[in-house]
């Protein structure tokens, strides 16, 4: 039988999964090797002769000559060191490691049908070979048999009752599914939940319209004879039948669904281990190429969790673990002089506690400096120097997850650069999870993750604004209730709320989503409200009204919704209805700003600054607030026009230089539109030659200034001159 | 396959009249301009805001809806003029006018009179635009378009068919910043 190119095409994808599985074995088995000691090693030597036989065997089946060449140096490598009894030197673990890259993109590019996927290996091939003829033990016939004595041995070992497990069996009884089918099958759970609701939201109707008809059959009674009312009632008791039917199979169908959700569910729990593993090999070659000597070691790697969560904290852990390679853990020397092993030891620590799931990212390196950070804030701007002396150390920690901060003294290509920490703090909190960091100086930093083991619940507070409904997830509601107007008072951030637990800010959402001020709703003198919180700040938002509890099947917007941050996604409810899923994390920004921006002069003109560095739009912010104007930050010329769009503004500061529309361009396409055509625009730029400032008046702006020569009360003073 | 879709199709009825009424006409001012049959190069779906005709080339057509509800969204630019709900999904609702012309008033007119959405766009990347009335199908043959003088490189229109129909270059349309740009969180 021969097989058709759909068939050995279907084959190769199998096989490809086969071998990710297994590279992904064997990287952790090659990193053990450098380590482990001596009477370990033979266990390790004989799974990974297993493992490159089984690719090599397969490859030949496959006529992929490339690959089982590969893999048979490979094997000769393996034998040679076995035979030695020797760990292997970090120098073959880097070739070991590059053969296993190497054999993963060429099965790539025998799927994508490349012309000469094994072109690349090459390079691999010719280092893989000179290792083998620079050591000095050749495997021979006779070695060849003692190798096969010592695995025979432990293999009689492994059999002996209740120690080994034949795992061949074991792996035969699991299907291999994709995550994008379990994707679709979490689509038609959704599909399954909407129908439901429309079904019971049906049934609601049709028993109000019994209802109804049977009102009506009783009003109008002299206005129908006997017989006919007596036929009327019977169609409304039909109809109450038909609604009692549907609140019947909406029961049903909810049993149906629920079940089908949890077997989902189950099906998306892997252990921590798959998302675990790879770290070893990550950690290894990212502390190999900026010098530091540190082992990874893993605990509670059997734990399990679902597959969209701990896909979620990949990135973040990563983070935390090149983190501390960077910053926390010394050069071996410098640990030398501080009587510490030569060699750190990175522990990331997994457990499950309360349906949470614990990571811990543990380094034994120098710890984190308060006063150093303390320093480097003020630096930076991020504090002023008396804020930065009435910060204690837990506050002055903290400072670590804000954007833009970094204690590194030099750029690499993942760290020094303030991005990141806040990007971790944003997926955790993303996920309803919670970061924290501790820290002894000399002694090491502990980073602390924690997030649910399953995906949130999908419930909603069904919520009013201006006539239309949103949902907020129930996750983030701390409290419903009405406002007493005794527990108002005014704060300098804009209005709060007074309770028990501490004063809250408290805005119209109305005027959180619309970023426009707005009075709370005037038809009601104790109007409701819900706190809502990210884990690190809390709001109470006035609504219209708050209708209750729904299930949500939350659909994601289209990427042109993305950038909107207050918006999560959007699901439909009961009544079919379909209704905007709000982001607190978006959302609570937009109603601190807005209220901020209530509590000032209502009648100030606002100024939009166009800046793409945080320092400089804060500085203009901050200066033209205190003159009394009202402010409108954007980070590039583009989000400018979106503001422009949205509110009105009586003058515009921008820079120049931006990413995607720069103040020229923004400027240009302003004066083509009538309604912009008188609007102050002032360029404010450290472009100061001739040219430049001809560039910038020509393409319409009002003044350009040089950011060197201006100080911020002097720009204050230009705005306030075209403003009077 | 473009298609047309509705549960109520009975509301259709009378702009499937129409359309066949202007397309008679159209049928018979090509007949009568043409007496060669040549095939066309294109066919546009032909829609109606304000004043203006606009077309889409058929093929970069997924469906055209009728409007049921549109779910507004707050909080941003006024070109997105909400959510439609089509078959289970939903896919984000273009004003166009607002579009091509950030300062253009009369939108409320516009968003109350838009009866349907073209839908167009590859599958995840989908984007509704709004329209009044469907005008039907205009085939396009050599020579019916000319090139709008002035029109910016990578302008998603450039392009005018006859009876001043403006061409919608939807890869264009999907290009724009407004459309695709991400901004920092605030």
């Amino acid at each position: 039988m021969t097989l058709g190119s759909s068939d050995l095409m279907e084959v190769l994808r199998v096989f490809r999964e086969e071998v990710r599985e297994i590279s992904e074995r064997m990287s952790a088995d090659f990193l053990a090797l450098e380590v482990s000691p001596k009477e370990e090693l033979g266990s390790l030597f004989g799974r990974l002769a297993r493992d490159v036989h089984t690719i090599k065997g397969a490859a030949g089946s496959l006529q992929l000559h490339d690959l089982a060449t590969l893999t048979h140096d490979t094997e000769t490598l393996l034998k040679q060191y076995e035979l030695a009894e020797q760990p292997i030197e970090a120098e073959v673990t880097d070739v070991l490691l590059a053969v296993l890259d190497e054999i993963n993109a060429y099965l790539d590019a025998v799927l994508a049908e490349d012309a000469e996927p094994g072109s690349r290996m090459q390079g691999v091939r010719q280092r893989m070979v000179a290792l083998i003829e620079g050591t000095a033990k050749k495997p021979t016939g006779k070695a060849d048999a003692k190798i096969r004595k010592r695995r025979a041995a432990k293999a009689s070992e492994a059999e002996a009752p209740g120690v080994g497990e034949d795992k061949s069996t074991q792996q035969k009884a699991f299907l291999r599914v994709s995550p994008k089918r379990l994707e679709n099958l979490s689509q038609i759970a959704d599909d399954l939940l909407l129908t439901r609701l429309q079904i019971t939201q049906r049934g609601v109707d049709s028993r109000r319209i019994g209802e109804e008809m049977e009102t009506l059959v009783t009003k109008g009674r002299r206005r129908w004879g006997p017989e006919q009312a007596s036929q009327l009632r019977k169609v409304a008791e039909d109809v109450r039948a038909v609604a009692r039917d549907l609140r019947l199979d909406a029961q049903r169908l909810a049993g149906v669904s629920e079940d089908f959700s949890d077997a989902l569910r189950a099906l998306q729990v892997l252990p921590a281990s798959t998302m675990l593993e790879p770290f070893r090999r990550a950690v290894r070659d990212h502390a190999r190429k900026v010098g530091i000597d540190v082992v990874l070691d893993i605990f509670g790697a059997d734990v399990s969790a679902d597959r969209r969560i701990l896909e979620a904290v990949h990135g973040p852990v990563m983070h935390l673990l090149r983190n501390c390679i960077d910053h926390g853990i010394e050069p071996p020397a410098e640990r030398a002089t501080r009587k510490k092993p030569k060699r750190s030891r990175l522990r990331l620590e997994v457990e499950v506690v309360a349906s949470r799931l614990h990571l811990s990212v543990i380094d034994d390196g120098r710890g984190i400096d308060p006063e150093l950070l303390r320093r480097i804030a003020i630096q930076r701007g991020v504090v002023s120097p008396d804020e930065a002396e009435s910060m204690s150390d837990a506050e002055t920690l903290d400072l670590i997850w804000r954007a833009g901060f970094s204690t590194a003294a030099s750029v690499t290509m993942t760290s020094g650069r303030g991005v990141g920490l806040d990007a971790v703090r944003d997926s955790i909190l993303q996920l309803h999870g919670h970061v924290d960091v501790s820290t002894e100086q000399g002694k090491g930093t502990t980073f602390r993750i924690e997030v649910p083991v399953v995906m949130a619940a999908t419930l909603g507070l069904l919520i009013e604004s201006a006539g239309e409904p949103y949902l907020l997830p129930l996750s983030v509601v701390e409290v419903i209730g009405l406002i007493d107007p005794a527990t108002l008072r005014s704060g300098q951030g804009g209005q709060l709320l007074e309770r028990e637990q501490g004063a809250v800010p408290v805005v119209p959402i109305a005027a959180a989503l619309s970023g426009v001020p707005a009075p709370f709703p005037a038809a009601q003198k104790r109007p409701p409200y819900c706190i809502v919180s990210d884990a690190q700040r809390s709001v109470a938002l006035v609504v219209d009204a708050i209708r209750g509890e729904s299930e949500m099947a939350i659909r994601p917007l289209g990427s042109e919704l993305h950038r909107f941050k207050h918006l999560a996604g959007a699901s439909f409810i009961g009544d079919g209805r379909l209704v905007p899923v709000l982001n607190v994390r978006g959302l609570i920004p937009r109603a601190l700003d807005i209220g901020r921006v209530a509590a000032h002069d209502a009648g100030a003109k606002t100024v939009l600054v166009v800046e793409d560095s945080v320092s400089s739009r804060l500085l203009y912010r901050s200066f033209l607030e205190a003159a009394g104007y009202r402010v409108l930050l954007a980070d590039n010329g583009q989000e400018g026009l979106d503001l422009l769009l949205e509110h009105a503004v009586d003058a515009v500061i921008a820079d120049v230089r931006m990413p995607r529309i720069d103040g020229l361009e923004m400027t240009r396409r302003l004066r083509m539109l009538p309604d912009f055509a008188q609007l102050p625009i002032i360029l404010v730029t450290s472009l100061g030659s001739d040219d430049d400032r001809r560039e910038g008046l020509q393409a319409g702006a009002n003044t350009y200034l040089i950011k060197a020569e201006t100080t911020p009360d002097e720009l204050v003073e230009v705005i306030g001159g075209f403003l009077q | 396959m473009t298609e047309i879709s509705d549960d109520r199709s009975a509301t259709m009825l009378d702009d499937k009249t129409h359309q066949t009424e202007i397309l008679k006409k159209r049928a018979a001012a090509i007949a009568s301009a043409r007496v060669d049959l040549t095939e066309p190069e294109s066919r546009l779906i032909v829609f109606r805001l304000g004043n203006d005709l606009f077309g889409v080339p058929l093929e970069a057509v997924r469906v055209v809806h009728i409007i049921r509800r549109l779910t507004p969204l707050p909080g941003v630019p006024l070109i997105f003029a909400g959510l439609l709900a089509i078959r289970g999904g939903h896919v984000t609702a273009l004003d166009l006018v607002r579009f091509l012309e950030p300062g253009a008033s009369g939108r409320e007119r516009h968003l109350a009179d838009a009866t349907k959405a073209v839908v167009v766009g590859p599958e995840g990347r989908e984007i509704a635009i709004l329209a009044e009335e469907l005008e039907g199908i205009q085939e396009i043959f050599a020579g019916d378009v000319r090139s709008i003088e002035g029109a910016p490189e990578g302008a998603p229109i450039s392009q005018l068919g006859p009876e001043g129909i403006q061409i919608i270059d939807v890869p264009a349309l999907l290009a724009d910043p407004r459309l695709h740009a991400t901004r920092t969180e605030k």
